[in-house]
């Protein structure tokens, strides 16, 4: 389903995301991936999603090299993966059912299939009751769960999570957890970046952990503390 | 595109337009105020014209006939001044019909009418109107050399002084309005730019979830489209309701009313489409222009 081959991210200000990383994520697969802050998760995300470029190597999604998707395909190749954000991102003028109707009327799903999903997936992340009511008048827990029923409506292969519990107390980042277990119970390919080691730990799945753009660990298992590797030289930096 | 999904464009730039009331208002105000002040201009310059006109009309060239023309030459040579391509129209004054005119002017204040009639010191003449002011001088010159005129009576200087004047109220009337339609241009996007930047958020997410840029840009299109409509409709039946309003008073000051206005049929037949289609001219160019920098996510 995806895989990073050599692949490099290097900022206009010097500072590496992605160093010569190698990876492969098959379908249907449940990947964290960790590290510590500046590690690269977040810059993996982003040139998932191709937020941004690859400064050296491959990223192939589907089989798609993103390095020659061009911009105006780009919409097209977002909507094969849903994307859930710590920040939740959600519209705010809109109710939770129009903003995860939303997701379908960009696809141009007729108003029946609209009318047919919308209440089945949120009834499946539990807000039902709560259709009607607008970003501000939910709790964290509840808007992130907006936005994964927003993720998966259009019934994606593939769900980008970036920190997605970041936000959110112990019982509710739990519950988030357990609806990503249930959706990649039905085949969806989740990637998850988290910060979160005790989610990790206890859930027991396969772990990419990246430090400094490198790939330190791929295996399954819970969070390895692995040291870090020592920074430059100020006087290299300062020059 | 499906109809349904310009329907929901539709009703999502209307749902904006509410949604963002005081903004929209805002614009509407700002492209108002500036198609007003464009329209009154418009409405001034074309005023001025039309009084140019009517000026020109009423300036005409005299020539007279050379006294020893036989009678049989004048009926080819009114020909020939008729097809000239200066001329726009010509009348035969006989002397005779121009002795009777003079009577009538003088009014019985001629003594000796019978000798005069008798013996007809005037001679036949050509009232000339010209196509265009522009060629009097030209004219000037072809009769005076025409052998079978006698005499020319021009309006001299007064040719030139209204040509320099129409001159002058075409070019600044254009550039006056071109000045101010480049500044409302400014103001809407600006203010269009405000209410795009306030929804820059909404806009990145929309570009996540998977939206083309033009599922995007239309509902602001139309928005811009709609502020431009209402701001350029607003002025325009202002403006209507204004001028009857203005020229009858003005028509009521006894030292003013040799003026004679564009009735407003005349004048709201180029304002009323002016005013709206540089406010649409302008909302969509603004919407077009503000939309894009945040479309780049």
């Amino acid at each position: 389903m995806i895989e990073f081959i050599n692949a490099t991210k290097i900022y206009d200000n010097g500072a590496r995301g992605l160093n010569d990383l190698n990876l492969k994520i098959e379908k249907g697969e449940f990947v964290y991936v960790v590290g510590s802050s500046g590690s690269g998760k977040t810059s993996l995300v982003r040139l998932l999603l191709k937020e941004t470029e690859l400064t050296g190597g491959r990223i192939l999604v589907d089989g798609q090299d993103l390095a020659k998707l061009k911009r105006r395909h780009l919409p097209y190749y977002r909507r094969i993966m849903g994307v859930v954000f710590q920040d939740f991102r959600l519209l705010k003028n809109k109710t939770v059912y129009e903003n995860v109707a939303f997701a379908m009327k960009i696809v141009e799903a007729t108003p029946r299939e609209i009318r047919r999903a919308v209440p089945q997936v949120l009834n499946l992340v539990g807000l039902s009751k709560k259709a009607k009511a607008y970003p501000n008048q939910l709790s964290g827990g509840e808007q992130q769960r907006t936005a994964l029923a927003r993720a998966i409506v259009n019934r994606p292969p593939l769900l980008v999570a970036d920190e997605p519990t970041g936000n959110l107390d112990p019982d509710t980042a739990w519950e988030i957890m357990t609806l990503l277990e249930d959706i990649n119970d039905l085949g969806t390919t989740i990637v998850m970046a988290t910060h979160a080691h005790d989610i990790v730990d206890t859930m027991q799945k396969r772990v990419i952990q990246l430090s400094n753009g490198k790939l330190v660990r791929d295996g399954e298992g819970g969070y390895v503390d692995v040291a870090p590797e020592p920074l430059p030289p100020l006087g290299g930096i300062l020059r | 595109m499906k109809p349904r999904t310009f329907r929901h464009f539709i009703s999502e730039a209307f749902r904006s337009l509410v949604r963002n009331r005081l903004m929209s208002f805002a614009s509407i105000l700002t492209v108002a105020s500036c198609i007003f002040i464009v329209s009154l201009f418009y409405m001034l310059a074309a005023n001025i014209d039309f009084f140019l006109m009517q000026l020109e009309d009423s300036l005409q060239i005299m020539v007279f006939v050379d006294e020893d023309l036989p009678p049989g030459a004048i009926g080819p040579l009114h020909d020939r001044i008729r097809v000239m391509p200066q001329v726009a129209n010509t009348i035969f004054v006989h002397r005779d019909d121009a002795l009777e005119d003079l009577v009538e002017t003088l009014d019985g204040g001629l003594e000796r009418i019978g000798a005069l009639r008798a013996n007809n010191p005037l001679r036949h003449s050509f009232i000339i109107e010209l196509r265009d002011l522009r060629y009097h001088d030209e004219l000037i010159r072809i009769f005076n050399d025409m052998p079978e005129i006698g005499r020319v009576g021009d309006f001299g200087a007064a040719a030139d002084i209204m040509i320099t004047i129409r001159d002058v109220v075409q070019v600044a009337s254009l550039l006056l309005i071109l000045i101010l339609a480049a500044i409302a241009i400014v103001l809407i996007m600006n203010t269009i730019r405000i209410t795009v930047s306030t929804r820059q958020v909404e806009i990145g997410i929309m570009k996540y979830v998977g939206a083309t840029d033009w599922f995007i840009r239309w509902p602001f299109v139309i928005e811009g489209l709609l502020i431009g409509f209402f701001g350029g409709l607003i002025p325009a039946v202002l403006a209507r309701l204004g001028y009857e309003g203005v020229i009858s008073r003005i028509a009521g000051v006894p030292w003013l009313n040799f003026i004679e206005f564009m009735p407003g049929e005349a004048i709201f037949m180029y304002v009323m489409p002016l005013a709206i289609g540089l406010g649409v001219l302008i909302g969509l160019i603004g919407s077009l222009v503000s939309v894009r920098r945040y479309l780049k996510v």
